[in-house]
């Protein structure tokens, strides 16, 4: 189906997929800020912590300049869909990391784990939103690579 | 070949451009690699074998030409042209060989015996530059020989280049022709060094001391000054100068112009562009890594994730290590009743839990270095380096003053040494003396025990807080020191930003394992002799020996040695911070080396089943404030030893001293600070 698209097109369809992304990671990021000042927001996804919240807000950022630089500066365009990309992937891994640590912890202080840690834990934003960024990374390496370098 | 043995071989190269990867693979040695230009700062020899032959290969620090103006530069330099080398190889970086080019030709200009390697051609090749070396060598008129050092491709025809070379005289090459008038006057200049200092001659090539006198080169004019009759040449030279100063307006730039002229026609003979030059991987992610705000944010994202990989997923791995020596080695020792009672609680209360301590902690030093691996050799330093130029201009500093503050989160000795790199001297002096402020991964272990033990839900966070801590009070001490000692501008930045490369697991697996394993020699010597020292002035007291339980009974331990110092401090200056004595203790014995607080706090406190951090909590032995503080004073007081040692050898006792002076000062006014806060708070 892509074959059938010009490079532009392509381009404007990566950016469009970071824009949309970009936006959840902003969302998620303010409210894993929400949730640690006053209340509840989104919970079940956005436990309340600094760190996380300003890792989501800086993944955000560089994806949403993805759709907001791209009738400006093409390359800057997808180069922030790429960095973005790869910024929300490596996050993800490092949570889903993160999570098996700590259920290996779990085992050799032989205390319970519950099974709920472990869903809660791969179900975080950070590691949620990057599933979908893993799926849609191949397009974005290919777009990429066939349109812009050289 | 005329002699068999003695023979000493350099590489000679711009920065990052792979000699110390050659080198390595020459000698099977493991010197420092990176991606970024300035890793050597001190020449490393090692030695090569070629059928029964040895060769001693010298690795140098990277050079643009032969004018040098930082310390590494000058290292370099100086090897080269005053050692007189058997042979020098001048590594060539294949995706910039202009600029390789211009080291080339003031090294054939040196009359040096010269083979070029032509390296890095997997990278031009994927850049679309084909580079015809055949050619090249005809129009150096020395072998070249292509070669990708990390792979090792090429490496066995540079040997056997190496060996057929070595020892030869070189003859002069008159590659860069400096046109009519120029040249007389090397002629002319030639005359006069003949007839007033014959023997510099003797040392050095005739020509080249000539062009280098024409461009009045500060270095050579020395040289020669240093010969009877050499002001006299000086003279003339000046006058000869003046001369051609009236056809020619800057003449060091026209010479300059002369050798680019040269490099031009080379490079045009020799390189074929296969694709059309356009935007490279490295082109497209600087545009955001590199990026007023996107880059800042990024960097964020990159470094709190890479503090998240050490930190977190170590956590099992350090647990299982300190399970493992402090519960079951320590109980095991115990339970062996054949041994006396007091070497079973040598081994067991002193070296297990001192030294055990410490060494849990390995999996997360590791998962730190190799992290820290991964930053220097993708090619990132540079990227943090150029986003807080800005930044650290407002503090007197240049930004690549990061590479070795980012140094020093492994280890502060290399971080001081890599300040060499710095070229104004005020800079460099300030980047030194702030380099320990970085906070090592010596103080990691206190960090982890303390947060661990007090802080448990926000650990995590109170361990980022020292980093952020540190990075910002080297920013306000620098700011301290520019202010008030190292006065003057601020030089400007400059520093190429190498390609990004995707780093090899070897290489990585290779860094990981070298700092890694400092840390255990570490453990195994100077940490091991220092608890088995704290152990015996906790058993033993003015009144002789106390028992080998004196360590669990807090009674029998206040009257031991330990006791008595850790109160005449903790009862005197260390009184307003609220620190029980056993505290004390271990931050006398930290001066030593950093890890040497954990182990005495094993030691004195003792270690439960569940780790230090559970034993001082159940103890209460802090509260959030007095722990923070003990954090806060560990970040900044006196660096170790080593440290300190390194200081003095670069720069001289006298620093060595401040630096001790302005860490001890600081360190216990903020702690203090800490202490009043908490306080104030009404948390206390
Ligand atoms: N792809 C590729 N990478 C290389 C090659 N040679 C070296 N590198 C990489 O380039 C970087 C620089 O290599 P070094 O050996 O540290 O360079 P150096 O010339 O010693 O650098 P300085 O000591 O800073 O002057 C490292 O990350 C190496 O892994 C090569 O032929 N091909
Ligand atoms: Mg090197």
């Amino acid at each position: 189906m892509s074959g059938k698209l010009h490079a532009s097109e392509r381009l404007e369809i990566i950016s469009v997929i970071s824009g949309f992304f970009g936006s959840a990671y902003m969302i998620l990021g303010l409210c894993a800020l929400v949730a640690r000042t006053s209340g509840e927001c989104l919970t079940r996804i956005t436990p309340g912590n600094i760190g996380m919240s300003i890792l989501l807000l800086s993944i955000g950022a560089v994806l949403l300049s993805s759709p907001t630089t791209f009738r400006k500066n093409i390359i800057l365009s997808s180069a922030a869909s790429l960095v973005g990309s790869l910024l929300s992937i490596t996050a993800m891994v490092v949570q889903v990391l993160d999570v098996g640590a700590t259920w290996l912890d779990d085992i050799i202080r032989s205390q319970s784990f519950g099974r709920g840690d472990i869903v809660a834990g791969l179900l975080r934003g950070d590691a949620f939103l990057g599933y979908f960024m893993l799926l849609v990374f191949p397009f974005v390496l290919k777009t990429v690579k066939e349109h812009i370098i050289r | 070949m005329s002699k068999k043995e003695g023979y000493i071989v350099a590489l000679a190269g711009v920065p990052n451009s792979g000699k110390s990867s050659i080198f390595n693979k020459l000698t099977g040695g493991r010197a420092w690699v990176g991606n970024w230009p300035g890793v050597t700062i001190e020449k490393k020899i090692g030695t090569m074998r070629i059928n029964s032959i040895e060769i001693e290969v010298v690795d140098l620090p990277g050079i643009y030409g032969l004018t040098a103006y930082s310390l590494d530069e000058i290292i370099a330099r100086n090897f080269i042209v005053e050692e007189n080398p058997d042979l020098v190889i001048v590594v060539v970086n294949a995706t910039n060989l202009e600029r390789s080019l211009y080291l080339a030709l003031s090294i054939l200009e040196l009359e040096a015996n010269t083979i070029v390697a032509l390296n890095m051609v997997d990278l031009a090749e994927e850049q679309g530059i084909v580079i015809d070396h055949e050619k090249l060598s005809e129009l150096l008129g020395i072998p070249v020989i292509p070669t990708v050092a990390v792979t090792g491709s090429g490496l066995k025809k540079l040997r056997e280049l190496i060996l057929e070379y070595v020892g030869r005289s070189k003859g002069r090459t008159n590659i860069v022709d400096y046109g009519y008038d120029l040249e007389r006057a090397i002629r002319d200049v030639e005359k006069i060094l003949q007839e007033n200092v014959p023997e510099i001659i003797r040392k050095y090539p005739s020509r080249w001391i000539s062009i280098k006198l024409l461009e009045w080169d500060e270095d050579v004019i020395r040289k020669v000054k240093s010969y009877a009759g050499g002001n006299e040449v000086i003279r003339k030279v000046e006058k000869i100068r003046a001369e051609l100063q009236n056809k020619i307006d800057d003449l060091e730039l026209f010479m300059t112009e002369r050798r680019y002229q040269t490099i031009l026609n080379i490079v045009k003979e020799v390189i074929k562009q296969t694709k059309a030059k356009g935007v490279t991987w490295t082109d497209l992610l600087d545009s955001i890594l590199t990026h007023r705000f996107l880059g800042i944010f990024s960097a964020i994202a990159v470094l709190y994730m890479l503090f998240r990989f050490a930190f977190e997923i170590s956590t099992p791995f350090v647990d299982l290590f300190s399970i493992l020596i402090n519960g079951y080695l320590h109980n095991r020792i115990l339970g062996l009743k054949f041994l006396p009672s007091w070497l079973a609680s040598l081994l067991a209360d002193g070296v297990t839990n001192g030294v055990g301590t410490v060494v849990s902690f390995l999996p997360l030093i590791m998962m730190f270095f190799l992290g820290l691996a991964f930053l220097e050799d993708v090619g990132y330093m540079t990227r943090i380096a150029y986003l807080v130029d800005k930044l650290f201009s407002k503090f007197g500093l240049s930004g690549k003053t990061v590479i070795p503050l980012v140094i020093g989160f492994g280890c502060n000795v290399p971080a001081v040494m890599a300040t060499r790199t710095i070229e104004d001297e005020n800079e460099r002096k300030t980047a030194a003396l702030i380099a320990p402020l970085a906070t090592c991964s010596a103080r990691l272990p206190v960090y982890m025990v303390i947060a661990y033990a007090v802080f448990r839900q926000v650990a995590g966070a109170v361990v980022l807080s020292m980093y952020i801590w540190s990075v910002a009070l080297a920013l306000l001490v620098a700011l301290a020191l520019r202010k008030l000692v190292f006065k003057g501008p601020s030089a400007g930045f400059v520093m190429e930003m190498p390609p990004y490369i995707m780093p090899r697991s070897d290489i990585i697996g290779m860094k990981m394992w070298e700092r890694s394993k400092r840390f255990l020699y570490k453990a195994g010597s100077v940490i091991l002799i220092g608890v088995i020292f704290i152990w015996l002035l906790s058993v033993t007291g003015p009144s002789g020996f106390l028992g080998a339980n004196a360590l669990s009974s807090p009674r029998l331990l206040e009257h031991s040695w330990t006791g008595l110092l850790g109160k005449a401090f903790s009862e005197t200056i260390f009184r307003p911070l609220n620190w029980d004595w056993r505290i004390s203790v271990a931050l006398i014995f930290g001066f030593i080396a950093k890890e040497i607080v954990v182990g005495t706090m094993a030691i004195l406190y003792g270690i439960g089943e569940s780790g230090l951090p559970a034993a001082l909590a159940k103890l209460h032995a802090f509260t959030p404030v007095t722990g923070y503080a003990f954090m806060i004073f560990v970040l900044i007081y006196v660096p170790c030893i080593a440290t300190i040692a390194t200081i003095r050898s670069e720069m001289g006792s006298k620093y060595a001293v401040m630096a001790v002076a302005y860490e001890l000062i600081l360190a216990y006014t903020l702690a203090l600070a800490v202490i009043s806060f908490g306080h104030l708070l009404g948390v206390m």
